[in-house]
């Protein structure tokens, strides 16, 4: 621990780098009135801190790095220094091309290692957690209070497993809390009163469906939403094997959520147990535009404005996914596609991707490849990739 | 002609490797093909696979677990070969990756391939034109890691090939090594500090966050010429060796061997996780 003395209406400042996640550095300081305050460092700033007399921040930086942070208070600044420590072996190492992203993603990946990470612009790891059981992550996102990562530990080869959970870790890793949710799927959200949000696979007379559960913050699960409260089931759907519908991507969506249905081919929104509208193909009470394109077997997307953009797996002829930007007006039942971006050469997600605006730019994931590219003007501005071995998981950006 | 690099980079109980130590490696990968016919499911069996890549004798029932088709879409099969002995492939060059577990099998089809439950289409997905499919046999069911057996399968529209027999992987890799550097050490135990080294062993960068053990073997009445066609095998050759497995990424590690005469002791830098069963750094220590 490194005791460092601070001035104005900061107290004392201690600043200790985490045993359990060697990236992370808990800051602690306290003030002589209750108020909140905030940690700038590495260009990146803390969220603020609840208002009190004690507080806590948590910083992320890459492995055996030392650096200057400020607490900031009511506009008084105390500056330090503080260093990480070295990664555990066995995580991947990612190389990076271009440049122009230098935002935090929280993006796990699975295969030779399973572990949910957050990677910073360079591709260096600033969080870490390995998943040692035999149990993939897909999702990972930061918490709603800036304090702890969440990520699901669950199996969607095959048969979906008993023993999956949300797992909600504090960025220093001191306190891990498993949230048991027998048959999760791909993905999961977390509203602003801490209540989350989880895909599970649902049976219903031997049938594979989907259900939506919602965690409260104590702990109570209630299923919010099943696949049969929206349709027919219809067994003679292509894959159908692998479940009826296949939801396998969640988004908040104002009051409701938003749910792609890989084997529907079709995104729904969701409230009050009800299909307000689904855009797609199978299901969908409005498709695209004549003239704009369809997806096939899509995965994350995301809506802004009045904007949609879907990562596309299959939509493409041979082994190509892309990326559609479609201007949706609901009440009209509206889609045109105003932007596609179909990269040369060639990328191919056949499973997960994921796609985010960021600013003028797009992030996509090509998931299966291992690659995260930040679009720009059509060209990829900024790559990176993984060692052969490992793939993405959905990619969320921290803010 | 073997060099000895005195003091200077070994005094006192640090033993400060640099590149000049560093022994020479170079390894063709000779993988073989099978074309078969295109889009249609294939036998694939494995029981005449009784050596692996390094020429050690494996059981094919028992020590083969996964079975793991990779498809590069824009690479030949000369690029893939350069490509596992640089260990510098990206997982953005394939574009297809299915597996399946043996379950102590050893026959499978193709047809049975999945990737997160995601069954292969053999008509769409195994095709002349879809590029270049590399089957990797595997120990343990980690992807990518474990490789025991290497194998390509071309389809070709010409082909009705639709069994295949993996044969020995002994030969695949052909290497040449030259253990020419040397270090002159004092009575351990030693503090190892590669921070400055820069290439390894097969003349690409070296990457530190690879290194995942460090091996120190004694090789009793054996020169530094006689090893260099048994690297590969630095526990199995050796009279005595001590491992040292890291935790956490590092530039460093503490060692503690007692010195011999009467013989070669090696320590090795090496990688797990990496293709390449070849290690980083290899170099002779010699009592000062």
């Amino acid at each position: 621990m490194i005791l460092l003395l601070g001035c104005s209406s900061i107290g004392e400042v201690t600043a200790t780098t985490s045993e359990d996640i060697s990236t992370v550095v808990t800051v602690s300081w306290t003030t002589d009135r209750p108020t909140s305050g905030s940690v700038r460092y590495l260009d990146r700033e803390t969220p603020p801190t609840p208002v009190g007399t004690e507080h806590t921040a948590y910083l992320m930086a890459p492995a055996e790095e030392s650096f200057d942070f400020t607490v900031v208070v009511d506009g008084d600044e105390s500056a330090h220094e503080a260093e990480t420590n070295a990664l555990p072996v066995g995580l991947p190492a990612f190389q990076v091309t271009g440049r122009g992203h230098k935002g935090l993603m929280a993006v796990p990946v699975i295969g030779a290692s399973n572990a949910a990470l957050v990677l910073d612009g360079e591709g260096r790891i600033v969080w870490y957690r390995l998943e040692d059981r035999d149990l993939d992550v897909y999702r990972a996102r930061l918490s709603v209070d800036g304090t702890s990562l969440l990520y699901n530990a669950a199996s969607v080869s095959g048969d979906p497993d008993e023993d999956s959970e949300i797992v909600r870790v504090r960025l220093d890793g001191s306190k891990v809390t498993p949230i048991s949710i027998p048959l999760l799927a791909h993905d999961f959200v977390e509203h602003d009163d801490g209540t989350i949000a989880a895909m599970v696979v649902e049976y219903r007379d031997g049938l594979r469906g989907d259900a939506l559960l919602e965690i409260a913050p104590d702990g109570t699960q209630t299923e919010v939403w099943s696949a049969w409260d929206c349709w027919e089931v219809d067994a003679t759907l292509e894959d159908a094997d692998q479940g009826w519908t296949f939801a396998n991507a969640l988004d908040i969506d104002g009051d409701g959520y938003l749910l792609s249905l890989r084997n529907f081919s079709s995104i729904a929104r969701i409230s009050d147990r009800a299909c307000d509208w689904v855009f797609g193909d199978v299901g969908a009470t409005f498709g695209p535009d004549a003239g704009s394109a369809s997806f096939l077997h899509q995965h994350q997307f995301e809506r802004f404005d009045d904007r949609l953009l879907v990562f596309d797996n299959e939509g493409l002829a041979g082994s190509r996914s892309r990326v559609l930007e479609y201007r949706l007006d609901v009440d009209a039942g509206t889609a045109e596609e105003v932007w596609r971006y179909e990269p040369d050469p060639a990328q191919y997600s056949f499973v997960l991707g994921d796609v985010a605006r960021l600013e003028d730019d797009t992030l996509v994931t090509w998931s299966a490849q291992g690659r995260i590219d930040r679009v720009s003007d059509g060209e990829p501005i900024w790559t990176l990739e993984t060692p052969v071995g490992s793939v993405f998981g959905f990619n969320t950006v921290v803010p | 002609m073997r060099v000895v690099l005195f003091c200077l980079l070994a005094c006192g109980r640090t033993l400060e490797l640099q590149d000049a130590h560093n022994y020479a490696y170079t390894g063709d990968m000779s993988i073989p093909s099978t074309a078969t016919a295109s889009g249609e499911d294939l036998s694939l069996c494995w029981e005449g696979l009784v050596e692996d890549l390094a020429c050690h004798g494996i059981d094919p029932a028992t020590d083969i677990e996964l079975l793991s088709l990779i498809r590069f879409p824009h690479l030949d099969e000369a690029e893939v070969e350069a490509g596992i002995s640089a260990d510098d492939l990206t997982q953005s060059q394939l574009d297809g990756y299915v597996a399946l577990e043996t379950g102590g099998e050893t026959c499978a089809q193709l047809s049975a391939f999945d990737f997160f439950g995601t069954p292969i289409d053999v008509p769409s997905e195994y095709t002349a034109e879809g590029g270049t499919y590399l089957l990797m046999l595997s120990s343990g069911t980690e992807p990518g890691q474990g490789a025991r057996m290497l194998q390509f399968l071309a389809p070709s529209a010409d082909s009705d090939v639709d069994l295949v027999d993996i044969g020995d992987g002994c030969g695949t890799l052909d290497f040449e090594a030259r253990i020419e550097g040397s270090i002159a050490a004092p009575e351990g135990p030693w503090t190892i500090d590669w921070t400055a080294l820069s290439t390894n062993g097969a003349g690409n960068p070296f990457e530190p966050t690879l290194v995942d053990r460090v091996t120190v073997g004694f090789f009793e009445g054996r020169s530094p010429e006689d090893l260099e066609q048994s690297f590969l095998d630095l526990e199995l050759e050796a009279t005595e060796s001590l491992t040292v497995e890291l935790s956490e990424v590092s530039a460093r590690a503490e060692v503690d061997v007692p010195l011999r005469s009467g013989g070669t002791t090696l320590l090795a830098l090496r990688c797990g996780t990496c293709s390449n069963p070849a290690p980083l750094f290899l170099t002779a220590l010699e009592p000062r």
